[in-house]
């Protein structure tokens, strides 16, 4: 058996823990730059019908009414929390892959005398007490079932928050509730085509003859087809594979006209690439560099253009790609548009090892091995006082075009200074 | 094993070992079975460091357990609160600081300074607890000023 755990409205939850003034109000937390609800209060959903993307602007009704609280994304909390969550869970699920920010899936096999739908219980109870987030799992024989136990957990076990498929008359009944586009590898497109051949409900789907769903949907229909026949296709994945790239970029708070704001934004998110870079001990070889004005401006005021640069010598270096990077970016910047995102994507990622033993001359190794030192160091100063406590003074010390977060809360877990307070009065 | 001689500078004819004995580069330390891990002060103050969390202190109502204002207090939400823990509770949407005590059946948020009063749980007041406080950090160089105060008072009889 499987088991999927999934945090409810992980950051409304995670917002709720530390500021109890948010609880049973509805509420929602913005995506980057508040620009629309990503995460809402049940509330929020039932009550006002925010739904999953609603612009921060279309609520301006309820906010004046005082019917709703919203918040900036505060990635630093939801993080730390998941860790939290994450070590729980471990604790009892040893065998963890973590699937998103408030997904993980565990692997019961080695539970095989243990009432699961008691453990599993208690492993909620725990969660809830230790963390202060609740969670919903759910058990099937696959990925693709746990996924389907888990949203009936959430329907309808809303008090337990477990729902275990563990006879075919419960696998039955909860194909029968679900809808076939809501299950996890079909997605809208195939749904469509599906709904077109009057199945609507998993249970229709699984009832399909397997050549049939082969021919409509490929491979990766048939996988899911079996997968819901309660045969394990998707395996665990214990150890997350080498991400192939790493992007970062962001929306400006406002259009930039000037070359140096964008020069500083650049060599932020290059820096935030790095460092995920040697995170996972990589080093790369290619980066893409990319600048571009809205594309909701009339045409002779839109651009949009991106350069690729192979690096002779691979580093996860940040002084290094940050002047490679400007080099890029000064190649692609024209004067008198008015930018609305600059970003970075590294490529052709290899592993760090293979580096050091065959790429470099022997002095430029040296050279390699100290630069190298000298950012773990920096990441060791970063990692302990806050990120951008050492910083390259490319990056720019006001940043005035950064994210927009005005209504972020505090680092309630990672900073002494922001730590909750509590009355003794 | 590379031996090291050091000489004092001299002319090419005359070089005296200044240091005769070689130092043994790499030579293990006779300690270094006895090596242990260094303390830890997180493993020490916490029982599930996933579910342990930081608060301050803002007021006085628990100085009879040596809580002052702008204390650091460590929160452990994985302790189940016994009677006598302080614990951190939620009154109102606040969070505040107290200690859990039960008697006669009925349950209480004790201060433990006289000038405060009980807190009992009924249909009216409503608290829950967050978490509760297993140690408390006091930075005792805030408090130099009034401890000299008081030795004043002792020296000057």
């Amino acid at each position: 058996m499987l088991a999927l755990i999934d945090s409810n409205n992980f950051y409304v939850s995670a917002e709720r823990v530390f500021q109890p003034e948010l609880r049973d109000r509805a509420g929602c937390v913005l995506s980057n730059n508040d620009g629309c609800a990503i995460s809402r209060s049940n509330e929020a959903k039932e009550k006002l019908g925010i739904r999953m993307g609603t612009p921060f602007f279309m609520m301006r009704e309820q906010q004046e009414n005082g019917d709703l609280w919203w918040r900036s994304s505060n990635y630093t909390l939801y993080q730390d929390m998941m860790r939290r969550i994450t070590q729980i869970v471990r604790d009892t699920f040893p065998d963890q892959e973590i699937y998103s920010i408030d997904e993980c899936f565990c692997d019961l096999s080695t539970f095989k005398h243990h009432d699961l739908e008691q453990v599993a219980l208690e492993l909620r109870q725990k969660i809830l007490q230790y963390t202060g987030v609740p969670v919903c799992i759910g058990i099937g024989a696959s990925k693709t079932l746990a996924k389907i136990a888990n949203k009936i957990a959430k329907k309808q076990h809303r008090t337990s928050g477990v729902f275990y498929m563990n006879t075919p008359e419960k696998v039955e009944q909860a194909l029968k509730m679900t809808e076939v586009d809501d299950v996890w590898g079909i997605g809208p497109r195939y749904g469509m085509k599906l709904i077109r051949e009057g199945v609507y409900t998993a249970f229709d789907f699984v009832n399909l003859p397997e050549d049939y769903v082969l021919k409509l949907m490929t491979i990766q229909g048939r996988r899911t087809y079996r997968e819901l026949k309660g045969e394990r296709c998707i395996p665990m994945e214990f150890e997350r594979p080498l991400k192939e790239g790493i992007s970062t970029a962001r929306s400006f708070n406002a259009t930039v006209t000037e070359l140096l704001p964008l020069e500083e934004a650049l060599s932020c998110y290059v820096a935030n690439a790095a460092r995920k870079l040697r995170e996972q001990k990589s080093v790369c070889a290619k980066f893409m560099v990319y600048a571009q004005t809205s594309q909701f401006v009339v045409a002779h005021d839109r651009y949009t253009k991106d350069i690729v640069v192979k690096i002779p010598l691979p580093t996860s270096d940040t002084g290094t790609l940050i002047k490679e990077a400007l080099k890029a970016l000064r190649r692609i910047y024209i004067r008198g548009y008015r930018y609305q995102k600059v970003g970075i994507e590294l490529r052709d990622l290899r592993p760090e090892s293979q580096i050091q033993n065959s790429l470099f001359s022997p002095v430029s190794a040296q050279h390699g091995m100290k630069l190298q030192r000298a950012m773990a160091a920096v990441d060791r100063i970063n990692k302990s006082y806050g990120r951008n406590t050492v910083v390259h003074a490319a990056m720019g010390f006001e940043q005035r075009w950064s994210m927009r977060q005005e209504f972020l809360s505090r680092r309630f877990t990672t900073r002494i200074a922001d730590i909750i307070v509590v009355n003794a009065v | 094993m590379k031996e090291l001689k050091l000489f004092k500078k001299g002319t090419a004819k005359t070089l005296i070992p200044l240091y005769a004995d070689a130092i043994h580069a790499g030579f293990e330390s006779p300690a270094a079975d006895y090596e242990e891990e260094k303390i830890d002060l997180n493993a020490y103050v916490s029982n599930y460091p996933a579910a342990t969390f930081f608060a301050r202190v803002t007021g006085e109502c628990m100085i009879g357990s040596g809580i002052y204002p702008d204390d650091l207090l460590v929160v452990d939400r994985s302790l189940k609160p016994g009677p006598g823990d302080i614990v951190v509770g939620i009154i109102e949407n606040e969070f505040i600081l107290r200690a859990y005590y039960q008697r006669n059946g009925k349950e209480y948020l004790m201060p433990d300074n006289k000038y405060f009063k009980p807190i009992e749980r009924s249909e009216t007041t409503q608290f829950e607890i967050w978490g509760v406080v297993p140690h408390s950090v006091l930075d005792q160089r805030r408090r130099n000023s009034a401890r000299i105060n008081r030795f004043e008072q002792i020296l000057r009889g």
